[in-house]
């Protein structure tokens, strides 16, 4: 793979992740990331690995409960009640 | 003889010890060491003690049996706590109180222990020096120039300077045993599975397990007693009554020492020769192929759950927001200022390793290697525990590894492989070189943490090194 | 011009009891908002999900009712995308190119045609279970120019079935009948409410020969979904007929104005991040399934089998199975001796009409007389103690009124023959103008032999027969 940052992928994962970084900072991640890719890169060889994936170490199996005794959280405990309108949460919106 | 929770417990018992005078000096300990150590985010107030102390001494008095009251306990600050802000070293969680208890928490609680303060840690658990928490870095007690490890440097660093008697860290590829390992405290990794995580804020869901530490293997086993078993809160909780026996055999791959510093090689080896003299059998002719997928197997699965994990913080449902005119602008906002770089940095690694056209190469890669390393150690795990260093270095200088990331990652060669294998893993002192700590490492197979605890206190008595406090 | 149909139907299993992965109430209407939130449901970090039995058993008796392939394991994964109704910003869910597992692969939605009174069938291509969002509402109702959003998290994590058909159905009606049978389904085996508001969701994908697909999003009824593919199938076929391109797109119905409305052009798949859920274990599903059938639940499909082996007509059995109390009290009545037809008829049409006439829920089992009493009804005219329409315009309408109670409604009979002279003897004018050939009085006639009869018993169709016969002999 090759050891420029590629500025196409990144500004895809940014849009993906909902994150962004100041110029200075763009600098090192794209340095970081090469570098990164490089350690992953060595793990792209077992792909073609004929084994099952490994999701859950031990492969376990759930038998689930009819219900489990979780307490309720009063959201005005949670959140600061300037953003609680009514018992809803108030957010900005205008259509994104 | 110095004081161990093990001693203390008795002379609480007895009566010998009075709980506040035991507590307030602890505190009085914290004002005066911790502002430069930093091993604490928030300590409780002294009403919330008392009160506290309180509650303990009615239930003594009403007959209730408890395993470690009195005990002062630490907790990692990413663990949840109803009555503490747990910020998980983030800005991004700033004045962040859960509205309810981890499981361990309330485990704690019912079993008497006063729960003292959260403790720092890099942001997320991020990190394997303490240097990523958004609440200043963690100094190593034993040289302040060092770091203690991480990412659980505030849980060790409270301990390594006697702030406390036990504490809780979280351990997702080696986070209590580095730090137990650069501060001359214990650290035991469970079994995947035998500690419930609810109430653990998640760094990557399928390698991480609240892990317990102390001062020494025998205070160790008293936290361990608390907090293990099956929680049906936790899906991924295991409910095992798996007894090992206490013979064992000690195996040594070379590949999981031969690589460390000369000071850790000479000292690792130097023990392992005592312990055999004490009549335990060591095999050196361990080897373990998979070693060299361990680090990007590691790094690509927790990367992925980390993207994952960390998607929910945008602003909506905690104290913390940015202004924004649209809920894209305040999610991009409060994420953009408010995580740090190394958080990003790994979110959008993660979110790489999971994108349709890397997801082979990367995610489903890593889970396939995972699973060949899982077979291989817990083959190797069947017939002996495997010894090893903890870290390939001694504790860096503040600043020394975080530049790059591959010399930060490579810090953790030695432990991620016990949490890629889900078995326990058990860190503690081997010795010191220039007066800084050196750990070693025992890996044993699934559910024989006992079998470790055992090989830990006769390892412990063979050393002399436990209960040590730095700067006494 | 030829098209192809495919549906996605999101159904809420809100009888389940519990939410997907915590113990609230996945029946949320009736909370105020954010009232019914647990740390899960909220996504707090550190909460843990744990999958609920309810809603897993569900799920799989609605696959063994649609005869799915039903797989060994269900896995869950996760979905990413940033919403507000989305406290994590992933939905759980199953989706079977990421490691994930459904609870069904493939199946048969076999549907009754009520208009052509014939069984039809269309293949499933899956199904799976996942967490509902929470609700977002816009200030002034406005999704694209509101300032801002609020936030209610009671529905986030109730358990949702969602429901795939390959695009093979045949018509619009066919698409409406297919759904209104699904959801009868479920309702059956006790997993949905079909009649609350927004308790499914279909999304319908129209391609007609020589275009691409369209979906369209958010059809809140079965009668919208009918309305919206014969809309979509006359928009693209328009186009196509004048010489245009249908490009591949996702379109919003909008049900006040009856149209659907240009979304996005899909061009890239979306990237969803999509991997297995590392907090939840695969989840074995033969032990749950077998617990579920334990349960002794019957398909719409058994009961039709059932009631038309008695003797009733298909048309009638089917309106009796449309509302399952209805059908539960026939099978229920039948048992303990009741006339099949005779009960069937009072069911199905004369009863049921009555209560929607007065307002009352005909799908309330306790607004329907019980089994007992109907058994009484059909033998009071089986053994020709009263005729059916004695019952129907003298006995339904009291017992109804009187809350069902038998004691109060059997009324006397009584011989029409001399109220019928008297009426005609007091209607001097009535009577000219029947003979006359206005037909009008006839009814009127009637009108006031019943009125004399003061609620006995007496059957008008009888009394009009026998003033005619009278008058036209006169």
């Amino acid at each position: 793979m090759s050891k420029k940052c590629d500025k196409d992928i990144i500004n895809e994962l940014l849009d993906l992740s909902r994150l962004n970084f100041t110029e200075e900072e763009l600098e090192k991640l794209c340095k970081d990331i090469d570098e990164i890719r490089s350690l992953l890169n060595q793990v792209s060889s077992l792909s073609s690995l004929n084994v099952k994936p490994l999701y859950n170490v031990w492969d376990s199996e759930l038998n689930p409960p009819y219900s489990v005794n979780i307490e309720k959280v009063n959201i005005y405990d949670l959140i600061p009640n300037e953003r609680v309108a009514q018992n809803k949460i108030k957010i900005p919106w205008r259509g994104e | 003889m110095k004081e161990t929770a093990v001693s203390i417990l008795e002379n609480i018992r007895k009566g010998s010890l009075e709980m506040e005078d035991y507590v307030f000096k602890k505190l009085e300990l914290i004002r005066k060491k911790d502002n430069i150590i930093n091993a604490y985010i928030s300590i409780d107030s002294e009403d919330f003690i008392l009160d506290r102390i309180n509650e303990i001494k009615r239930n003594i008095a009403s007959g209730k049996k408890m395993k470690i009251p009195g005990l002062v306990v630490s907790i990692k600050d990413n663990i949840s706590t109803n009555f503490l802000p747990t910020t998980a070293g983030s800005k991004i969680l700033e004045n962040y109180i859960p509205p309810y208890n981890a499981t361990v928490v309330e485990k704690i609680l019912e079993e008497g222990g006063i729960i003292i303060g959260k403790t720092n840690l890099d942001e997320f658990a991020m990190g394997s020096t303490t240097e990523f928490s958004a609440y200043g870095l963690t100094r190593n007690p034993w040289d302040i120039t060092r770091v203690p490890g991480g990412s659980s440097g505030g849980s060790a660093a409270s301990l390594a300077y006697g702030s406390c008697d036990l504490s809780l860290g979280s351990d997702t590829g080696g986070s209590i045993r580095l730090p137990a390992s650069y501060t001359a405290t214990v650290g035991l990794k469970p079994t995947y599975g035998t500690v419930s995580r609810y109430g653990l804020i998640p760094y990557a869901n399928s390698l991480e397990q609240i892990s317990p530490m102390a001062r020494s293997v025998k205070d160790l086993a008293l936290i361990w007693d608390v907090i293990k078993g099956y929680d049906e809160k936790d899906a991924t909780s295991v409910n095992n009554n798996y007894k090992s026996d206490n013979k064992f055999k000690i195996c040594i791959p070379k590949e999981f020492i031969e690589e460390s510093e000369p000071p850790i090689k000479s000292t690792i080896y130097k023990l392992l020769e005592k312990i055999e003299n004490e009549g335990v059998a060591i095999e050196y002719e361990g080897k373990f192929e998979n070693l060299k997928y361990a680090l990007p197997t590691y790094y690509t699965i927790a990367f992925a759950e980390a993207a994952s994990n960390l998607a929910r913080y945008d602003g909506k449902l905690y104290p913390i927001s940015s202004e924004g005119l649209s809920y894209k602008e305040m999610s991009e906002n409060t994420r953009r200022y408010y995580f740090g770089f190394e958080v990003k940095k790994r979110i959008l690694m993660g979110v790489l390793a999971l994108s349709e056209g890397f997801i082979n190469d990367y995610y489903i890669a890593a889970t396939k290697g995972r699973r060949i390393i899982r077979d291989e150690i817990l083959n190797m795990t069947k017939n002996c525990i495997v010894a090893s260093s903890v870290s390939p270095i001694l504790p860096p200088k503040i600043g020394e590894r975080i530049k790059d990331p591959l010399k930060l990652y490579a810090m953790d060669i030695y432990t991620v492989v016990a949490n890629l294998a889900g078995v326990p893993a058990l860190a503690m002192p081997a010795g010191f070189y220039n007066n800084l700590p050196i750990g070693i490492q025992f890996m044993a197979g699934p559910f024989e943490e006992e079998k470790l605890i055992s090989l830990g206190s006769l390892v412990e008595e063979i050393t002399g090194l436990y209960n040590l406090i730095a700067g006494d | 011009m030829k098209y192809k149909i495919g549906l996605e139907i999101h159904t809420q299993l809100s009888e389940a009891g519990t939410k997907l992965f915590c113990d609230c109430d996945s029946n949320y209407r009736k909370y105020e908002p954010n009232t019914n939130v647990c740390p899960v449901c909220l996504g707090l970090p550190g909460a843990l999900p744990v999958p609920r039995r309810n809603p897993l058993k569900l799920a799989l008796l609605v696959s063994k009712s649609f005869n799915c392939e039903i797989p060994e394991f269900m896995v869950f994964t996760r979905k990413h995308y940033f919403y507000p109704d989305l406290p994590k910003n992933y939905q759980i869910t199953q989706y079977e190119k990421a490691g994930g597992i459904p609870v069904c692969l493939k199946g048969i939605l076999k549907y009754f045609d009520s208009d052509h009174l014939t069984w039809k069938s269309v293949t499933l291509r899956r199904m799976n279970i996942e967490e509902d969002p929470g609700k977002t509402e816009y200030s002034g109702g406005n999704i694209l120019l509101s300032e801002y959003a609020y936030l209610d998290y009671n529905r986030s994590g109730v358990p949702l079935l969602e429901v795939v058909t390959e695009p093979e159905i045949p018509t619009p009606r066919d698409a409406r009948k297919a759904v209104e049978y699904l959801l009868l389904t479920m309702e059956y085996i006790g997993a949905i409410n079909p009649r609350l508001e927004g308790s499914f969701r279909v999304d319908a994908n129209v391609s007609v020969e020589g275009g691409e697909r369209v979906e369209v999003k958010n059809i809140g009824s079965t009668l919208d979904l009918e309305k919206a593919l014969k809309y979509e199938i006359f928009r693209q076929s328009k186009i196509v007929e004048e010489g245009g391109k249908i490009k591949r797109e996702t379109r919003h119905w909008d049900s006040i104005r009856g149209v659907t409305k240009p979304l996005r052009s899909k061009e890239t798949e979306e990237e969803y991040l999509y991997f297995p859920d590392p907090d939840i274990p695969s989840i074995k599903t033969e032990p749950l399934l077998k617990e579920a059938l334990s349960s002794n639940f019957m398909t719409p499909e058994n009961f039709m089998n059932r009631i038309t082996m008695y003797g009733v007509s298909q048309r009638i059995a089917w309106s009796l199975i449309t509302v399952k109390p209805a059908a539960e009290l026939f099978l229920e009545s039948v048992r303990i001796g009741s006339d099949p037809k005779i009960t069937a008829r009072i069911l199905a049409i004369d009863y049921k009409g009555l209560l929607k006439k007065s307002g009352k829920n005909i799908y309330e089992k306790s607004n329907w007389p019980n089994k007992q009493i109907l058994k009484l009804l059909s033998t009071l005219v089986s053994n020709k103690l009263y005729t059916y329409d004695e019952l129907k315009y003298n006995i339904l309408p009291k017992l109804l009124e009187n809350g069902n109670d038998m004691n109060l409604v059997l009324p006397e009979k009584v011989e029409p023959t001399n109220l019928i002279i008297s009426v005609i003897n007091e209607e001097k004018k009535a009577v000219e103008d029947f003979i006359s050939g206005k037909r009008e009085a006839l009814d009127y006639l009637v009108g006031k032999v019943l009125k004399k009869a003061k609620g006995k018993a007496i059957d008008p169709k009888t009394i009009r027969k026998m003033i005619e016969i009278t008058l036209t002999k006169h």
